[in-house]
């Protein structure tokens, strides 16, 4: 092994400026090797990334070493990232020499040994087999279905994840021999850096950070603005409850990102790039510093890279953790060492940004994007998509949905396929309420408007907008209500404090949802009337902080509330007139009964009731006074003899 | 004891730069495991920063501490998905049995609690971890036990 990466070491300028194309066989071999087109041994992945620890990848690839080393057989083990498949997961996979990669699914240590003792006497446990991948260099399994054939990839172009889940992401010849680094080399090397903006600009390539401006143009504006120092700043803040796109990604294929990076630096003139990533995500931290070390080792990052005189570095920063940071102007104030708050733009950071220099602020998906568009061109782009949002879109889906994992969808695509086809429906076969799309401050989809396509501006005109790309599910089980305070709550604790809209009126909002889902507390009886007053404020109240926030977070704040009010109006009636919570998810709104025929007097819950609702005395049945109840459940929770019940 | 250590984490920054703030803050919790006051009187002249800037971008973001007991954490995914799962109950639980644990004095206490937005795990929520054990479909009733195997195993 170490004598291929020497010797793609030593000839790494002609593997790339030959746009993979090499004429000397012996390093074609090699690189087919890489590539997993010949293997002399059978070669074993096992995706080891955030989702699949959590699941138990870890304990699962200490089994297959064991497995290995016991029985004596030659195979090499490979840690990937992940597939995208988190339902599945853990996912292993074997390639036997000249066979197909076979896929297996929720691979515990426990099933580790009879799978590979099937495998290796060529037989397949069939409840545990995932796929097969279609390599027509090899010779197929019968019977297994291949990846294409499965619902959840069948509607999918996987572009930007297709490496992840088979390429070990922290070897960089292993990128190299799937062509990576080409288009990095091909642009420094055959293009002006005005060149690449416009291919780039052609492309309509739209930034997938959530507010869709073309990145190409913003890379122009950058590349246009005289300055000494320039810089690009990759945003790998992923803290949306519910999206983890981007992990995947870092995660699985760190080296298309620094590609990209690199790519960026290079068309808008900057020589330091920034990656901006979460504390927490130690894996995708690790492997993204390894990718960066690796690049530098090959002299693909650094002084005058190639003889081009190009210099790059790219530094990774760990964020300390604030959702207000994903904002860009935030994001800069962060990296400057001061309290994460937005600025006014314009100026744009594209023009004035970091340390007042020109700045350009790139999604880790947009980026993610740049080595393809240039490799294939932007026509090759431009196939796919709709008139006006180009390419494809990687979307989180979770929630109650069977298929739970990261799956990218060309645009055009409606949601209704996302759900019902890639993510075959509701779990456990409930009815579908509603789609949420795009986080805490994105928008409820009702099942009526499913057929709705993604597109920038076709979801716009409908009210809804794309966001991050977290989809979640919620089924007949979920209360809107209760899921729009979550949000509020969520927003106004994370709201930095800069601008009164956002400070006060995420905080004024999230107190009358909490008005609504719970009974009146102190009897004083201006509560009713301070829930109906401010019910009626709510609207105005969106609008207000719609229309005077000072950045993204407060202007988006308002948004899962007024579209919940819009398609679950009779939710909101049912909690403030009913005083009702059908799905019983509000648990301050519940009333309870003291079933007399079960209740033997021990006299507990007329001890445990903080408000004095029940009365009765010891040996008879209780009774509880439904007016000065307020639904805590203390009660009903320390009640052995299921007397008492919810009415 | 811990002075020493402190310089050499700033020998590495240029002095009187106030943009490295928070890379200096980090290092320190992650040496120390919290940010002690001594520590932030010497990045005060160091940058020659107010304590009160340092204490200002230190408590507005998530990740800085500053109890001097903290060993262990507790993270608890609080994603729409987990929610969706009642992982409101779940913290409820578990902030119950943390301060059963860790007293009522601030300074003793030996967990801490972090809710996190998405540990990518979103169909099998609930999930919480302590320190590297995680637990996936977690419902109220696994926390004590949870805790109690973790506290036995660490000796606390």
């Amino acid at each position: 092994m170490s004598s291929i990466e020497n010797d793609i070491k030593i000839n790494i300028k002609n593997i790339l400026k030959n746009s993979g194309e090499c004429s000397n066989k012996e390093i074609a071999d090699k690189l087919s090797y890489l590539k997993r087109e010949s293997i002399p041994n059978a070669v074993i992945t096992i995706g080891i990334g955030s989702s699949s620890i959590i699941a138990g990848a870890v304990d699962t690839l200490n089994a297959i070493k064991n497995y290995i080393s016991t029985k004596n057989i030659k195979a090499d083990v490979i840690e990937t990232g992940n597939l995208g498949f988190c339902s599945e997961e853990p996912v292993i996979g074997v390639q036997l020499p000249g066979k197909n990669l076979v896929l297996f699914k929720r691979v515990d240590a426990k099933s580790v040994e009879f799978i590979f003792d099937a495998i290796f006497s060529n037989d397949i446990i069939s409840n545990k087999v995932l796929c097969q991948v279609h390599n027509s260099l090899h010779h197929p399994w019968e019977d297994i279905p291949y990846m294409e054939d499965l619902p959840f990839f069948a509607l999918q172009r996987r572009n930007l994840l297709r490496n992840c889940g088979f390429i070990n992401p922290e070897s960089i010849y292993e990128y190299i021999a799937r062509g990576g680094y080409k288009s990095f080399v091909k642009s420094i090397i055959n293009y002006p850096c005005t060149k690449v903006c416009e291919i780039i600009e052609e492309s309509e390539l739209r930034g997938r950070g959530g507010s869709g401006f073309l990145t190409g143009l913003k890379w122009k504006i950058a590349l246009t603005s005289e300055a000494n120092n320039k810089f690009v700043i990759c945003n790998a803040d992923e803290s949306d409850p519910g999206a983890f796109t981007n992990i995947i990604l870092l995660e699985g294929d760190p080296h298309r990102l620094i590609e990209g990076i690199a790519i960026a630096s290079y068309a808008t003139g900057a020589d330091k790039a920034y990656i901006y990533i979460r504390s927490r995500h130690n894996l995708a931290y690790q492997r993204l510093n390894k990718a960066i070390q690796d690049a530098k080792e090959l002299g693909l990052l650094g002084y005058d890279i190639f003889n081009s005189g190009v210099n790059i570095n790219i530094i990774i920063k760990q964020s300390p953790g604030a959702y207000v940071c994903g904002e860009e102007t935030a994001l800069i104030a962060s990296l400057e060492g001061k309290r994460g708050m937005p600025v006014t733009r314009p100026p744009y950071p594209a023009v004035k940004g970091f340390n007042g220099m020109p700045t350009v602020i790139n999604n880790v998906e947009t980026l993610a994007n740049i080595p393809d568009i240039i490799d294939k061109g932007p026509a090759w782009f431009k196939n796919s998509g709709t008139f006006s949002s180009k390419g494809t879109k990687l979307f989180s889906l979770g929630g109650k949905v069977k298929n739970c994992g990261v799956v990218e969808v060309p645009m055009g695509i409606s949601l209704k396929d996302i759900v019902f086809k890639i993510g075959e429906g509701v779990k456990d076969d409930n009815k579908f309420k509603a789609l949420l799309i795009g986080g805490p401050s994105g928008y409820f989809v009702p099942e009526h408007k499913l057929n709705i396509e993604i597109d920038y501006e076709k979801l716009r005109d409908e009210g809804f907008s794309i966001g991050t790309g977290g989809l979640v599910v919620i089924d007949e089980s979920g209360c809107i209500v209760e899921i729009t305070k979550f949000f509020m709550e969520f927003t106004a604790r994370e709201s930095c404090g800069k601008c009164i809209p956002c400070r006060e009126g995420t905080k004024i909002m999230s107190d009358i949802l909490h008005s609504v889902t719970r009974k009146p507390v102190n009897g004083s009886g201006h509560e009713t009337l301070e829930r109906f007053k401010g019910v009626m404020q709510l609207e105005g109240l969106a609008d207000v902080i719609k229309n005077t926030a000072l950045c993204g977070l407060g202007k988006n704040a308002a948004n899962p509330l007024v579209s919940s009010m819009k398609w679950f109006k009779e939710e909101y009636e049912e909690h403030i007139f009913d005083r009702k919570c059908y799905v019983n998810v509000c648990k301050q709104l519940r009333c309870f009964k003291i079933d007399a025929e079960n209740c033997n007097g021990c006299n507990i819950c007329f001890q445990k009731c903080p408000e004095k609702a029940i009365i009765g005395t010891v040996l008879q049945p209780h009774f509880i006074i439904s007016n000065k109840c307020t639904g805590c459940g203390i009660c009903y929770d320390n009640c052995k003899f299921s007397a008492i019940v919810v009415v | 004891m811990n002075d020493k250590n402190i310089d050499s984490i700033l020998k590495k920054y240029p002095v009187g730069k106030s943009e490295n703030l928070i890379f200096i803050l980090q290092e320190v919790q992650d040496l120390i495991g919290y940010i002690s006051i001594e520590s932030v009187e010497k990045i005060s002249k160091y940058l020659s920063l107010p304590t009160v800037k340092i204490y200002g971008v230190a408590t507005f973001y998530d990740e800085f501490r500053f109890n001097t007991n903290v060993k262990y954490t507790v993270k608890v995914c609080e994603g729409t998905s987990c929610h969706l799962n009642k992982s409101s109950e779940l913290i409820e639980e578990i902030k119950y049995q943390l301060s059963l644990i860790n007293g009522s004095k601030e300074e003793e206490q030996i967990f801490c609690l972090q809710i996190v937005p998405c540990m990518c795990a979103c169909d099998k929520g609930p999930v919480f971890t302590i320190e590297n054990e995680y637990y996936t479909f977690a419902s109220p009733e696994i926390v004590k036990p949870a805790l109690d195997k973790f506290i036995e195993k660490n000796g606390i």
